[in-house]
């Protein structure tokens, strides 16, 4: 009973242990290791066939890997948490409720991060015969991290089927908002990632600051979510 | 009590009501607890899970206040440190192995992690599944699941432990060292709360119990009164097992039965004395060798006595 008290960096880092130790020994690994090749196929092809600009069309089919693959990782452990009642082992011991959505992002942002921007790589090397612009890399990283925290934010607001809605959302309304020719596309995040890439006209700083804004409402969201929601 | 004005009591409830919705969770609960083992008896449904999560903080009162060692267990962080808390469900993180997911839960629960892989297997041990413990949660019974559950609750060495319907779907001998196990916790001085829906899993933990009926406390105090009051009905027994017939046939003879009813796969038995029915069909399944997946006690058979409570106005 003289244990010293937990702290927030304790607990986010127990948790992040623990849901790494369980997406390794999931199928979801080896699923996601699929979708993130298929670029680098797409980008052979391109360049087997065609001899024009190869970057800016394996880009955007990069981009369908960044709008699939982060909610695969991201929704699920939120969504799983709440509809099978594990969370009732977390929030029944001492920490804080917004914890477990930090401590699943610290384990799973950084990872899925790294399988996009390896597929990225991949994909230049491939298509390109070099690797892509530094630009890009941060690009397809920063817009992992968006994806990732606005499919949380879907999945804690509707956990039932979060995974699919998170999908689904980030396909069929965050991308094509993001081809608008409005301001309205800066409420994409897949937009704010092709700006930081430098595909679009608007300087990369825009693109940074729409990301952060986006990333920032979407993490309020779910931790006012997941601070009323009950277990 | 007495210690009550030093001490906050470990649990108290005053006007205590949680709704979901336009659905009762439990209505108007005043309830006091002292310390040691007491058990919460009432059907599915009647807002016994409710108030355990109350106490462990998963879910707040929609009106009063509920305390647990003077502190609110939903807001107040800290507190949730000296409670631990198995939950009815089955559900939990079956890749890992039952020692994994001890740790992680004991470090979450505030153990340092030098320590807690060692308070993980010390629990596991207590529950009796130190030769399971490297084994994925996955492949467990449910009896093994109901042990990692009740480890993942101690690991941390709680003050104030919350077990919801612990002996569910466990085989009579799992049950009676379960039930062993959970004794120990309460005269080592930890103060717990189990619920059942089966008056007979209650009193072979504890004789002070709590009926909850319709969100509301209907009798509170020794089991006894209320005891007479099921004994007058029968209590029906299901087992689901590889060969019904092979337990039916050991129990037909038995006075105490007084109807058998044959299932695919489960025998469901109706006795007028449980304390004998239990240990008959424990002695049944080692002598025939039967595989037990499941044992429940259908709790419909416990309506009348409820009903009876009701009209009553409590008060046992």
């Amino acid at each position: 009973m003289t244990e010293p008290r937990l702290s927030s960096t304790t607990a986010m880092l127990a948790l992040a242990r623990l849901t790494l130790k369980r997406v390794t020994r999931g199928k979801l690994i080896w699923i996601s290791l699929a979708i993130a090749m298929l670029p680098m196929l797409f980008a052979a092809t391109l360049a087997l066939g065609h001899h024009g600009n190869v970057l800016e069309p394996a880009f955007s089919m990069e981009l369908f890997v960044v709008a699939i693959l982060p909610p695969l990782f991201c929704a699920p452990a939120i969504a799983e948490e709440l509809e099978d009642r594990t969370a009732s082992y977390l929030w029944s011991r001492p920490i804080a409720r917004w914890v477990l959505l930090a401590g699943k992002l610290l384990a799973l942002a950084p990872f899925a991060m790294l399988c996009v921007v390896a597929s990225w790589l991949l994909t230049g090397y491939v298509g390109l015969g070099h690797a892509p612009p530094a630009a890009t890399l941060v690009a397809v990283a920063a817009g992992t991290l968006g994806v990732g925290i606005t499919a949380a934010g879907i999945a804690s607001l509707a956990p039932k089927r979060g995974m699919a809605l998170a999908i689904i959302y980030i396909l069929l309304v965050d991308l094509p908002v993001g081809q608008i020719p409005a301001s309205l596309a800066w409420l994409s995040v897949t937009h704010a990632a092709t700006v930081l890439a430098g595909f679009e006209t608007a300087p990369r700083y825009e693109g940074a600051i729409a990301m952060s804004l986006l990333c920032t409402t979407w993490l309020a969201v779910s931790f006012w979510r997941l601070s009323r929601i009950e277990a | 009590m007495t210690g009550a004005a030093v001490t906050p009591a470990p649990i108290a409830a005053t006007a205590c009501s949680k709704w979901y919705g336009h659905v009762l969770g439990i209505s108007d609960i005043t309830w006091t607890l002292g310390g040691g083992i007491v058990g919460l008896l009432g059907p599915n449904g009647a807002g016994k899970s409710t108030l355990i999560k109350l106490i462990a903080g998963l879910v707040r009162p929609s009106r009063g206040t509920l305390a647990v060692f003077g502190a609110n267990p939903f807001e107040d962080v800290a507190v949730r440190r000296r409670i631990g808390y198995a939950p009815e469900h089955e559900n939990t993180y079956d890749e890992l192995t039952a020692r994994e997911l001890v740790t992680a839960l004991a470090e979450l629960a505030g153990v340092p992690r030098a320590r807690a892989g060692k308070a993980a297997e010390d629990a596991l041990a207590e529950m009796g599944m130190h030769k399971a413990m490297d084994r994925r949660v996955k492949g467990f019974s449910k009896g093994m699941r109901q042990r990692v559950k009740l480890a993942t609750a101690i690991a941390h060495r709680p003050e104030l432990l919350l077990l919801d319907e612990p002996l569910t779907g466990v085989d009579p001998i799992a049950r009676a060292d379960i039930v062993d196990r959970i004794k120990k916790l309460g005269e080592a001085g930890t103060t717990i709360v189990v619920s059942s829906h089966v008056l007979y899993e209650i009193e072979a933990l504890t004789s002070e119990i709590v009926v909850i009926y319709r969100g509301q406390v209907l009798a509170e105090g020794n089991v006894y009164a209320i005891r007479q009051l099921i004994d007058k009905q029968p209590h029906r027994i299901r087992i689901e097992c590889d060969r019904p017939h092979a337990i039916g046939s050991a129990l037909a003879s038995a006075e105490h039965i007084a109807r058998i009813a044959f299932e695919r796969n489960a025998v469901l038995l109706e006795t007028r004395d449980p304390d004998r029915c239990y240990a008959e069909v424990a002695e049944a399944v080692l002598a025939s060798g039967v595989a037990v997946r499941q044992l429940t006690s259908p709790d419909n058979n416990l309506g009348a006595v409820f009903d009876y409570l009701t009209r009553a106005g409590g008060g046992a």
